[in-house]
């Protein structure tokens, strides 16, 4: 298997990184600074990973990790998505008539259990699939249906809530 | 009623719309941007914690200082180029301390047979997380070894 350098494989998917970090802490900045801690530990590891071909899983799994310490620290409240500067920061890069959408889907996730989260997160946004996100999480592909279908069935009555709120409105 | 499939689809667009690729800054944004952004709000027992760091980072710095014997400005061939910027200006950093530069600039003066200290033992102090400490970089180069540190300014 070729070897990627690091450094290409940072430019790649630094970006990446900082968006997952994001979803997963509601926090721009802080998505950002998980980014950039992964990409330190995941140098420092980079000749072993490497070898694999597919260091991705293997950056997405460190950053969970963070996110996992990160939480226990709690230096955040919990507020997902529902801070003043996560709605600015939505407003500020979604297109004007996604920002409902946005936002509800940002409230939607900071609803979600930690790990519901997660797992809707590397399922949706990430496109992993079930094998992938329980390798990322370090845990079995039963309890990332299982994680997953309650997510699922929170989220759809949220938009279904959302859509009756828009029906009430219109009427 | 939506399908599960319908649901999932749209919770797949609405995700990719809430966080687009590129949305966050990118990761070299430098120190100076950052700082811009304002402070965080911080338990005062994380904020006891990092000025502990900081007085260590700095002790870390004078320490060195004092052992190497000799404080030589002159950045050793091959250093970072941040490194050597910085210390051509003297002026507080403003380039990338990204964990990719912190990674970059370790990798170059690995391949140089010299060693990057950060101030922190793993180098996550060099984050933004960190940002609403006062900037002050001091970066002291001594027989090929780069000691780095920021701390409170007085």
């Amino acid at each position: 298997v070729e070897r990627q350098p690091f450094d290409e494989f940072a430019g790649e998917h630094s970006s990446r990184l900082a968006r997952l970090g994001h979803a997963l802490t509601g926090d721009a900045e802080i998505g950002e600074d998980l980014a950039q801690e992964a990409l330190y530990k995941l140098w420092k590891r980079w000749d072993r990973v490497a070898e694999g071909g597919n260091p991705w899983p293997y950056a997405a799994r460190i950053l969970v990790l963070q996110w996992r310490s990160w939480r226990r620290i709690k230096w955040r409240s919990e507020s997902v998505g529902m801070t003043d500067k996560g709605e600015k920061s939505a407003e500020a890069v979604t297109p004007f008539e996604h920002i409902d959408e946005a936002l509800l889907i940002r409230t939607c996730l900071a609803r979600l259990a930690p790990r519901q989260r997660a797992v809707i997160v590397l399922r949706y946004l990430e496109d992993l699939s079930v094998a992938e996100t329980a390798e990322v999480m370090g845990c079995t592909a039963g309890s990332v249906k299982s994680q997953s279908s309650k997510a699922l069935a929170k989220i759809r009555l949220a938009l279904r809530e959302n859509e009756f709120d828009h029906e009430s409105r219109r009427a | 009623m939506a399908s599960p499939n319908d649901v999932e689809a749209r919770l797949s667009a609405a995700l990719k719309q809430a966080y687009p690729l590129g949305n966050s800054t990118q990761l070299g944004n430098n120190i100076t941007g950052s700082a811009s952004r304002g402070r965080r709000p911080r338990s005062s027992a994380l904020i006891l914690s990092i000025g502990a760091v900081a007085i260590a980072m700095t002790l870390v710095v004078i320490t060195v200082a004092r052992t190497s014997g000799e404080n030589d400005t002159s950045p050793p061939a091959g250093a970072p180029a941040w490194a050597v910027s910085c210390l051509s200006t003297g002026g507080p950093i403003t380039h990338e301390f990204d964990g990719l530069a912190v990674a970059q600039a370790t990798q170059k003066a690995a391949a140089l047979g010299q060693r990057l200290t950060l101030g922190a033992q793993d180098g996550a102090c060099i984050t933004r997380s960190y940002e609403f400490i006062p900037k002050q970089v001091v970066i002291a180069v001594s027989k090929g070894v780069i000691v780095m540190a920021r701390f409170a300014s007085s």
